[in-house]
C-alpha cells in the first residue's frame, strides 16, 4: 500500500521558474481590481446622487404663455386637448358605444357613429377631435372596446369675440399667424408668465358693444375704434368691426378679416383740423383774437374749397368756431398761415407720415402725398389727401391730452410711465388751447351727440368722401370722430371711424350723426371702467352731480 | 494579512449594501418624483381648465345680460358717482350726525 504523499503541492516542475510572478501577477490584478471596486463603492456611497439622477427626464415643449389683459383677465390659454379614435374591429356592439359616447359628447350623431364603427373592415376611425380633458375622462370612465386617445394642446380664446383681431390665432401647430400671437410668437412659444397686455377687457368689450350698436342704428360696412391712455400711450382698448371669432379663424368673412383700427387706411376728413390750428399755434401764425372771413370759397389752382354747411356769422368767425362748425374754408386759411412745410414737418412729428412704430402687431404705413404743395396743404388741412390707420390718428391726438407730448402706442404691461419715450411736439399752452376749442365743437358746435355726462368730453368731427374710380363719391363716406376726455384733466384719446354709415332713421350720413354719438356712447361706458371720475361742479354751484353739456365754463 | 482581508472584505460587503440602499433609495425618489409631477402636471391642466371655464363664464358678452335681466345692474352712470366734498349735500338732512365717542368708554 502506498503512502499518501501529503508534500506533493509543494513539489513544482523544477522548470517552471515564472510561477510564482505569474501568481503575485494575478494576485496585483485581482487587488487592482478589488480597489477600484472599494473605491467607487464609497464614492457611491458617500457621495449625493450622480449625475444621471439630477438629469431627469428631457424637458417637454413649452406649454404656450397665456395672454391676459392689464388685469390679469384671461383673453388666450393653451389647454389640453384629446382627439378620440377607435378601431371598429375591437369593438362588439357598434350601436351600444355609439349610445354610451354620445351620453357624455352630446354633439355625436348615433346614428351616423354606429354606421362608422360598423365598419370591421377598417381598423382607425376618428370620433371626434379636441375634446377636453374633462370630457376625456368621462369617456374613459365608460370603460368601452377599442378606443384610443391622441394627446394634443388647443389654442382657446374665452372671450370669444372679444379682441379678436388683435389677438389674433394659431395655426393647428400652435404657431402664431395673426395679431399678437404671431407678433411675439416667440415669446409667447417660449411659454412662461402671462403675457399682459395693456388691453382693458371691460373697455374693450364696451367698445365693441357700442360697434355693434352703430351697425344696429346705421347701414355700414365697416367700423373701427380705439381708446389710448395719453399719459403712457397705453392702448386700453383697440377693435375692428364686423368682429371675429379666433376660436373659429375659418368662419371670418371677407369683411370681417381686415384688421380696420390697424391696417386699414382712411382718408380721416375735418379730424385734421384740430392739428392744422394746433401748427398754427405753435407757429405763431394764429391768436386766440384773429378773426377769419369764411364766406367766399377759396379757389386754389383749379379746386374750390367750400363750406357745406355755411356758419352763421362767415364774416367774422374765430378759430373756435372754424372748429366747432368745421369750416373747410376756415381750416385753408389757417393752413395758408402755416404754409406747407411746416404742415408737413408738425404732421411728420405727430408720427402721421410714417409707419406707427411700436412692439405689436404690423401697422400699415401710411398713404401720404407725392408732393407737398400749396393744393395739398389745403386739401390736408382739412383730412383730405392723406390716408393714415385708425390707430396713428388715434395718437397723433395724444399730445393733446398729455400737454404735447408725442408717444408711441404702448401694447405691454407693463407700462411704466418713467420707460416711456416722449417727444414734445407741441407747447402744453397749444394742447390745453386745442382741447378748449374741442370742447366748445362738443359744447356747442358738430359734435354735440358725443357729449358724455360728466366726461367733458372735447372732440371734433370728420365726414370724408371716399375716393372712387371718377374722384370722390358724395355717397359714400368715412365719418369719424376724435376726442379727448375729460377736457379739463385730459387722460383717453377716444377715435371712432365708420365706413360708409347711414343712419336708418334717415338723419344725414355725416359724422355729426354717426361717429359722433357712437364715441359719445363709448365713452360714457367705458370711462367708469378707465377709473376715469365724472366732472363735478364746484359746491357753490348748486345741487351735486356731474357737469353737463351746457355748463360752458369749464374750460 | 489575513486580519486584513477580513476587514477589507466586511468594507466591501457594507458599500455593497450601502450602494444597493442607496440605489434603491434613489428609484424609490424617482418614482415618487415623477408620480408628483405627474400629479402637478395633471393639477396645472385642471387649472387651466378652470380658468378658462372661469374666463368663459365671466366674460362680459354674457355676464351683462345676466346681470341686467337677474339683477337689474346697468352700467354705472355719472349719476352714481359723487365726491367727498358733495356727500353731505347729497345725503341732506337724513345724514344721520356722527356721534362722537365718550372719553374713557372701554373699546369694543
Amino acid at each position: 500500500m502506498t503512502e499518501p504523499d501529503f508534500h506533493a503541492r509543494d513539489r513544482r516542475p523544477s522548470g517552471d521558474r515564472w510561477g510564482p510572478w505569474r501568481a503575485r501577477l494575478v494576485a496585483g490584478t485581482l487587488a487592482l481590481v478589488f480597489a477600484v471596486i472599494v473605491g467607487r463603492s464609497a464614492q457611491i456611497s458617500f457621495s449625493g446622487p450622480g449625475g444621471n439622477a439630477a438629469a431627469g427626464p428631457a424637458p417637454e415643449a413649452a406649454r404656450r404663455a397665456d395672454i391676459v389683459d392689464r388685469n390679469g383677465d384671461l383673453l388666450a390659454t393653451s389647454l389640453a386637448a384629446w382627439s378620440l379614435s377607435a378601431d371598429p374591429g375591437a369593438i362588439w356592439d357598434a350601436e351600444e358605444v355609439a349610445r354610451s359616447l354620445a351620453g357624455v359628447l352630446p354633439e355625436l350623431d348615433v346614428p351616423e357613429l354606429t354606421a362608422k364603427l360598423s365598419a370591421r373592415d377598417r381598423r382607425f376611425v376618428w370620433i371626434v377631435r379636441g375634446i377636453t380633458p374633462r370630457q376625456k375622462q368621462a369617456v374613459f370612465a365608460l370603460g368601452l372596446e377599442g378606443l384610443r386617445f391622441e394627446e394634443d394642446m388647443r389654442r382657446v380664446y374665452p372671450g370669444g369675440r372679444l379682441a379678436g383681431h388683435l389677438l389674433g390665432f394659431t395655426d393647428i401647430d400652435g404657431k402664431g399667424v395673426e395679431g399678437v400671437e404671431n407678433a411675439f410668437d416667440d415669446r409667447l412659444s417660449k411659454g412662461g408668465a402671462p403675457f399682459r397686455l395693456t388691453l382693458d377687457a371691460g373697455a374693450q368689450f364696451a367698445l365693441e358693444a357700442e360697434l355693434d350698436h352703430a351697425f344696429e342704428t346705421f347701414t355700414m360696412k365697416g367700423g373701427a375704434g380705439v381708446i389710448v391712455d395719453a399719459s403712457n400711450g397705453a392702448i386700453r382698448a383697440i377693435a375692428s368691426w364686423p368682429a371675429i371669432d379666433p376660436n373659429r379663424p375659418g368662419d371670418r368673412t371677407d369683411a370681417a378679416k381686415p384688421n380696420r383700427a390697424m391696417n386699414s387706411l382712411f382718408e380721416l376728413g375735418s379730424i385734421y383740423k384740430p392739428l392744422i390750428v394746433a401748427a398754427a399755434l405753435e407757429a405763431g401764425e394764429l391768436g386766440p383774437d384773429d378773426i377769419f372771413d369764411v364766406s367766399t370759397p377759396i379757389r386754389i389752382g383749379s379746386a374750390t374749397v367750400r363750406d357745406s354747411h355755411p356758419l352763421d356769422h362767415p364774416g367774422a368767425v374765430t378759430a373756435t368756431d372754424i372748429l366747432a362748425y368745421s369750416s373747410n374754408i376756415g381750416a385753408v386759411q389757417i393752413a395758408q398761415r402755416v404754409g406747407p412745410g411746416r404742415q408737413k414737418a408738425f404732421l411728420s412729428d405727430l408720427g402721421l407720415l410714417t409707419r406707427p412704430d411700436f412692439e405689436g402687431p404690423g401697422s400699415a404705413a401710411p398713404l401720404t402725398p407725392a408732393e407737398w404743395d400749396k393744393l395739398t396743404a389745403a386739401t390736408v388741412s382739412y383730412g383730405h389727401g392723406i390716408s393714415v390707420t385708425p390707430l396713428a390718428f388715434a395718437m397723433s391726438f395724444v399730445p393733446f391730452a398729455n400737454g404735447g407730448y408725442r408717444l408711441q402706442p404702448l401694447l405691454l404691461e407693463p407700462g411704466d410711465d418713467a420707460g416711456v419715450k416722449r417727444k414734445q411736439v407741441m407747447t402744453a399752452a397749444t394742447a390745453e388751447a386745442v382741447v378748449s376749442m374741442l370742447r366748445q365743437t362738443v359744447l356747442t358746435g358738430t359734435g354735440a351727440n358725443a357729449e358724455a355726462r360728466g366726461y367733458e368730453v372735447a372732440g371734433k368731427t370728420g365726414t370724408a368722401e371716399k375716393p372712387g374710380p371718377d374722384g370722390y363719391d358724395p355717397d359714400r363716406n368715412i365719418t369719424s370722430f376724435a376726442a379727448v376726455f375729460p377736457a379739463s384733466r385730459p387722460q383717453f384719446v377716444v377715435l371712432v371711424v365708420l365706413d360708409e354709415a347711414v343712419p336708418r332713421t334717415g338723419d344725414a350720413r355725416t359724422a355729426a350723426y354717426t361717429a359722433a354719438s357712437i364715441a359719445g356712447r363709448v365713452i360714457a361706458r367705458a370711462a367708469p371702467m378707465l377709473d376715469v371720475e365724472p366732472v363735478f361742479d364746484a359746491p357753490a354751484s348748486g345741487q351735486a352731480g356731474p357737469r353737463v353739456a351746457s355748463d360752458s365754463r369749464t374750460l | 494579512m489575513k486580519h486584513l482581508a477580513i476587514i477589507g472584505g466586511l468594507v466591501v460587503v457594507g458599500l455593497a449594501v450601502g450602494v444597493y440602499r442607496a440605489k434603491l433609495g434613489a428609484q424609490e425618489n424617482e418614482a415618487r418624483i415623477e408620480t408628483l409631477q405627474g400629479e402637478i402636471e395633471r393639477a396645472s391642466e385642471e387649472i387651466a381648465v378652470l380658468k378658462a371655464e372661469e374666463a368663459y363664464l365671466t366674460r362680459p358678452e354674457r355676464i351683462g345680460p345676466l346681470a341686467r335681466e337677474r339683477l337689474g345692474l346697468a352700467p354705472a352712470s355719472p349719476d352714481q358717482f359723487t365726491a367727498v366734498e358733495m356727500l353731505s349735500r347729497r345725503v341732506g338732512a337724513e345724514a344721520a350726525p356722527v356721534q362722537q365717542p365718550t372719553p374713557g368708554a372701554a373699546e369694543q
